[in-house]
């Protein structure tokens, strides 16, 4: 939308007629804000001193309605519309890299209410995740999607990249926790999915809009399961003498049981970890893990793990590390602990079967280190089924070059080897941070013919292409 | 422009968000920019080459300075160290709010925010004042928020204390403490040259013991006069730890209420976490006989009403996180929300329940009709 | 009166760090403060222009962006502010550092008292304020905690000395060299920062001031750092658990006592 002429005036004074004027912003300091998300690329860049991508319009709408309506006007004008809800993202997906309107959903932040006999919360979509379990927690019960970004990212933000939680291993990801949604589609239609998911009633049309983030439509309701509260929470630690006896330690724990929190770290991450455990550095792999719900049931099962663990030779570990890493494993996120600039660093998560796995990582390892000097690599496996593991693996480089463009085509390149070493083995391109724009140029590699299915369903339901542009692959 | 300590702390707060759901300005106007790592973010691309501009100005007043963001910091970081040094500046550069400039000028002008003379400020007091000593053992600082907007809640501590049979005094001319101006302008030699002023009124009605009605003096008067040299008692007591005590010992006897309710208590949010007190006012409600449910983020988890100050510039802002903070009052079943502090009072008051459903208690008017 | 302060420039950390090259104090790109007794110093020039009139001066020898720390000093309500700014005098010793000050002094104007802190946050010497004060042909008294106007004008002076304090009458021209301990500092004003904002920041290098390369930095330093090292006290540490506070502080005296004897 160029700025210039009353054209922008004309279009504002219908955006302020929907919303109301104090909740449209074109401030030059309010639009900085909102060029600045947790991908690296804009952080560094607004690092050195250079301006981030910035909207012409930040709306904030207070229901679906007003949704609809802002949806109609950004349609007949053809702007593009970029929805962002807390901002913080990995991967760029709610910059407004395409300029026009930004959408904050915060305000649509209300408890629609709790069934507690069905177990499910509802809540509107622009709600601090942090807040919607606040209010499971006081009736004594938990939604369970525990990320390190509970207490920033909105419920809206977690569907639309398909989060996951820690305790993601028995209670599931966001997809399997979300119950039912309301969404407004790119034509200002206010849609319902079923009101429960395991229906028969075609295709899942929750599936469709989570992960889709903010390319398809806006979220503006969801309906999450409830947990109760466990009855306890133990956990233990192991030291493989190898990543491959942890790998193969954790598949068959899955087989018979699931842990809530199931963590196995490689070498490199195992040196700096089980120094702080055991005061020396030992070689191997770590492994930290909890088993909860009812205290008879635990301590059976963890019994069984003890076992397995056992007939791989590992070390035990008692529970100690896992009760403290638990209790800070926030820490890690804030400033002074994570990582930071002037460091490149990112989290190439990816995800496969058994049998693939360990051949991914090496393979992801190797294209790193070998290839790019000062970089290093370090991972660990912290979401387990039946079929597979997935893989947390991040790539430091604590001096990247000083020229931010530079710094860009290098960071590109590092990703574009890292994950097409993943895809070669049969790994996908991200477990749980999204695409965004970070990996939007590889989409269509992942997906090959299959591609078409979502630029279907993306062109039939925005066919101006307004929404979230540049992210995807869409 | 900025300080070396508030270039390390938004350079911190620049990338991070981990605070977000703890800012009851953000969460009730649902706008990013009024979130503490925006205002970061701004901060340190100033420092970074981008100009101060008004716009930016305006996001920093949108804030309480309540400190649940710097409570909330694992690492031990504080939004509120460059947004009131980001106030000073839009002071100096003349980029103050609209809203918010009459403010500022009434209180370098008058001491107080609502643009009244000074001398007006213990106009509804006086009669008791008249009959008090010029000098006493304890003094109670009334503060601006009780003088102006409740001062039934000085006069229920006046009459405790009475009660008590204390030998206490308040000033008739009683000068502001500077809480206001810090929060408006920022920590500024104004404020401190001004604090010289009220540190010689207390110390010359020669008090051993300062009782400040108001959480905001207390502080100010503990954690910022000392290190300003703008020295003055012995001791600084909040009203509730002190009638709290008076209770303990016996020198006031409280009476259980006739009909006992459900009531739950709202921590003041500077007292929870500026002064980390919690228990006496519990302890006082306690012997009123009411029921207390907690809320479940109290103490120093406790949410800001709003706040004296941006309730005078931001009513709409304030009403909706008063009325935030009254969802989760009603959520306990209670039928009353008690409070301890005039600026929570006068908050939940004016901008709160419209459907009567829930009432707002002052602690110490409650005490006093219990004594 | 005309009043000058000399301010340093410090590392806010102690562990920032020795350039292992140049053995000096790395300076750029670190948090910095105003060396925490020089902020006295500064305080203490304001204090003596409000009681006796006149104008104050601040100066810095320093690196380029020590510019801010200026501006600061500004914000206080400082009158003037100079730096003195070359590559030529990284590594002058505090002789050198003296000699430079001065002539700064001079170009700007002279001075009637020269405010300084006792000694450095970072380098803790003590030297460059007599040093300074004897280049400027004035007489010093250090470690300062008090100055009181006298009633003939002349300046009531108490300083710390080993067993107690002493009491001086002096007239300027002087130099005081001050303790932390002399005053609460004050923080910028709202009206000072506004003032500050029109005021520039002379800069001063060695061409301006008329030194020759070889007279300063490393090259015209009569002393120079050979070594730094970190030094560690080891002390063994018994505890003793007494019955009583008094018997316990009896118990630790004789100690103290036996081992003074011999």
């Amino acid at each position: 939308m160029d700025g210039r002429g009353f054209m922008f005036e004309m279009v504002l004074s219908e955006l302020e007629d929907v919303v109301g004027r104090e909740n449209v912003s074109i401030s030059d300091g309010e639009r900085l804000v909102y060029g600045v998300d947790y991908f690296w690329v804009g952080r560094m860049w607004v690092d050195k001193g250079r301006l981030p991508p910035k909207p012409d319009y930040i709306v904030r709408p207070a229901s679906a309605q007003e949704v609809s309506r802002l949806l109609k006007i950004a349609n007949y004008y053809k702007i593009p519309v970029q929805t962002w809800g807390g901002g913080s993202g990995s991967q760029g997906s709610a910059l407004p890299t395409a300029g026009g309107i930004v959408l904050d959903t915060k305000r649509m932040n209300k408890l629609i209410g709790i069934d507690e006999y069905s177990r499910i919360i509802t809540v509107e979509t622009g709600m601090v995740f942090q807040r919607m379990e606040w209010y499971a927690n006081e009736r004594g019960y938990s939604v369970m999607h525990i990320p390190s970004c509970l207490t920033c990212g909105t419920v809206g933000g977690a569907l639309a990249h398909r989060g996951i939680g820690i305790m993601s291993t028995k209670y599931g990801k966001i997809d399997d926790q979300c119950m039912s949604m309301e969404v407004v589609l790119p034509n200002g239609d206010i849609i319902n999915t079923l009101p429960v998911p395991k229906h028969s009633a075609g295709p899942d049309l929750n599936q469709i809009f989570i992960g889709s983030e903010g390319t398809l439509g806006v979220m503006t309701k969801a309906s999450f399961q409830l947990f109760d509260l466990p009855e306890c929470r133990k956990f233990r630690a192991f030291l493989f003498r190898d990543m491959t006896s942890g790998f193969a330690a954790g598949r068959d724990i899955m087989g018979k049981i699931k842990p809530s929190i199931l963590r196995l770290y490689d070498e490199s991450e195992t040196r700096s970890i089980i120094k702080k455990v055991v005061g020396v550095e030992q070689k191997g792999a770590f492994m930290n893990l909890a088993v909860e719900g009812i205290e008879k049931i635990v301590d059976i099962e963890m019994e069984v793990i003890r076992d397995i663990c056992r007939k791989y030779g590992a070390e035990e570990m008692g529970s100690d590390y896992g009760e403290k890493w638990y209790k800070n494993r926030i820490t890690f996120f804030y400033p002074g602990y994570t990582l930071d600039n002037p460091q490149m660093f990112g989290t190439m998560d990816t995800v496969a079967s058994y049998e693939k796995v360990e051949l991914i990582y090496w393979a992801m390892k190797h294209a790193i280190e070998d290839n790019f000097e000062g970089v290093r690599f370090i991972a660990h496996s912290s979401h387990w089924y039946g079929w597979g593991t997935m893989i947390y693996d991040r790539f430091i480089m604590d001096s990247p070059p000083e020229d931010p463009e530079e710094a860009i085509r290098l960071h590109n390149r590092i990703w574009n080897a890292g994950v097409r070493a993943a895809m070669a083995n049969g790994g996908v391109i991200n477990d749980h941070h999204g695409i965004g724009l970070k990996l939007s140029r590889l989409m269509k590699e992942q997906y090959g013919p299959a591609m078409q299915v979502f630029e279907g369903i993306k062109k039939s339901l925005d066919p101006n292409g307004i929404m979230n542009p540049y992210k995807l692959g869409l | 422009m900025f300080s070396e300590t508030a270039k390390k702390n938004a350079d911190a707060c620049r990338f991070c968000w981990m605070c977000r759901h703890v800012c009851p300005v953000a969460n009730s106007t649902g706008n990013e920019a009024h979130t503490p790592r925006a205002k970061g973010l701004l901060t340190s691309l100033v420092e970074r080459g981008s100009d101060y501009t008004p716009d930016m100005a305006e996001i920093m007043y949108q804030c309480c300075l309540c400190g649940a963001c710097s409570n909330d910091c694992v690492t031990g970081f504080e939004p509120p160290v460059f947004i009131r040094e980001a106030r000073t500046h839009a002071v100096v550069n003349g980029y103050v709010p609209p809203s918010v400039g009459p403010l500022t000028e009434s209180v370098l002008e008058n001491g107080n925010i609502y643009g009244k003379p000074a001398s007006e400020k213990m106009s509804a007091l006086k009669d008791v004042i008249g009959n008090l000593p010029q000098r006493a053992d304890t003094l109670l600082f009334v503060g601006d928020a009780a003088a102006f907007r409740s001062p039934e809640t000085a006069l229920a501590v006046m009459g405790l204390l009475k009660k008590a049979g204390a030998n206490y005094t308040v000033l008739p001319d009683e000068p502001s403490s500077g809480a206001e101006i810090a929060d408006l302008l920022g920590y500024t030699e104004d404020v401190r040259q001004r604090a010289f002023g009220t540190a010689k009124a207390l110390s010359d009605t020669g008090a051993s013991v300062i009782v400040t009605l108001d959480p905001k003096d207390a502080e100010i008067f503990m954690q910022h006069y000392p290190k300003w040299g703008a020295a003055f008692s012995e001791r600084v007591e909040t009203a509730t730890s002190c009638i709290a005590a008076l209770v303990r010992s016996g020198k006031l006897k409280i009476r259980p209420v006739q009909n006992r309710k459900n009531v739950t208590y709202q921590d003041p949010c500077r007292l929870a976490r500026d002064l980390n007190e919690e228990a006496p006012a519990r302890e006082l409600i306690r012997a009123t006989g009411m029921n207390l449910q907690e809320m479940f983020l109290h103490g120093k988890l406790t949410k800001c009403c709003g706040g004296e100050i941006l309730r005078e510039y931001s009513p709409q802002t304030a009403s909706l996180i008063a009325q935030d903070r009254l969802f989760d009052a009603k959520r306990t079943g209670a039928s009353a929300m008690v409070t301890s502090c005039p600026g929570c009072t006068t908050s939940f008051r004016k901008c709160g329940d419209r459907s009567g459903e829930l009432e707002v208690l002052d602690l110490f008017c409650l005490l006093d009709e219990c004594s | 009166m005309r009043f000058v302060a000399c301010i340093k420039q410090v590392p806010q950390s102690q562990e920032s760090g020795i350039d292992s090259v140049t053995l000096s104090v790395r300076r750029e790109g670190v948090p910095w403060m105003i060396s925490p007794a020089d902020e006295h110093a500064l305080e203490e020039a304001l204090h003596l222009r409000e009681r006796f009139g006149g104008e104050v001066q601040a100066l810095c020898m320093g690196v380029k962006s020590a510019v801010e720390m200026l501006r600061y000093a500004l914000s206080l309500g400082v009158d003037r502010v100079a730096l003195v700014s070359d590559p030529m005098f990284v590594g002058s010793d505090t002789y050198v550092t003296a000699r430079v000050l001065s002539r700064a002094i001079e170009k700007m104007g002279g001075a009637d008292v020269i405010l300084c802190g006792r000694r450095s946050f970072d380098g803790e010497t003590g030297q460059t304020a007599p040093q300074l004060a004897i280049h400027q042909n004035m007489i010093c008294v250090t470690n300062v905690i008090r100055v009181e106007a006298n009633l003939r004008g002349s300046l009531k002076i108490t300083r710390l000395a080993d067993e107690g304090e002493e009491l001086i009458e002096a007239e300027p021209p002087i130099l005081l060299a001050v303790c932390e301990g002399i005053n609460h500092v004050r923080l910028p004003g709202i009206g000072s920062m506004r003032r500050a904002k029109d005021v520039p920041v002379q800069v001063l290098n060695g061409e301006i001031l008329g030194f020759r390369p070889d007279e300063v930095g490393i090259k015209g330093s009569p002393t120079r750092v050979v070594q730094v090292e970190r030094v560690e006290f080891g002390r063994s540490v018994r505890v003793r658990i007494e019955k009583d506070a008094r018997t316990g502080a009896e118990n630790i005296l004789e100690r103290v006592f036996r081992a003074s004897e011999g």
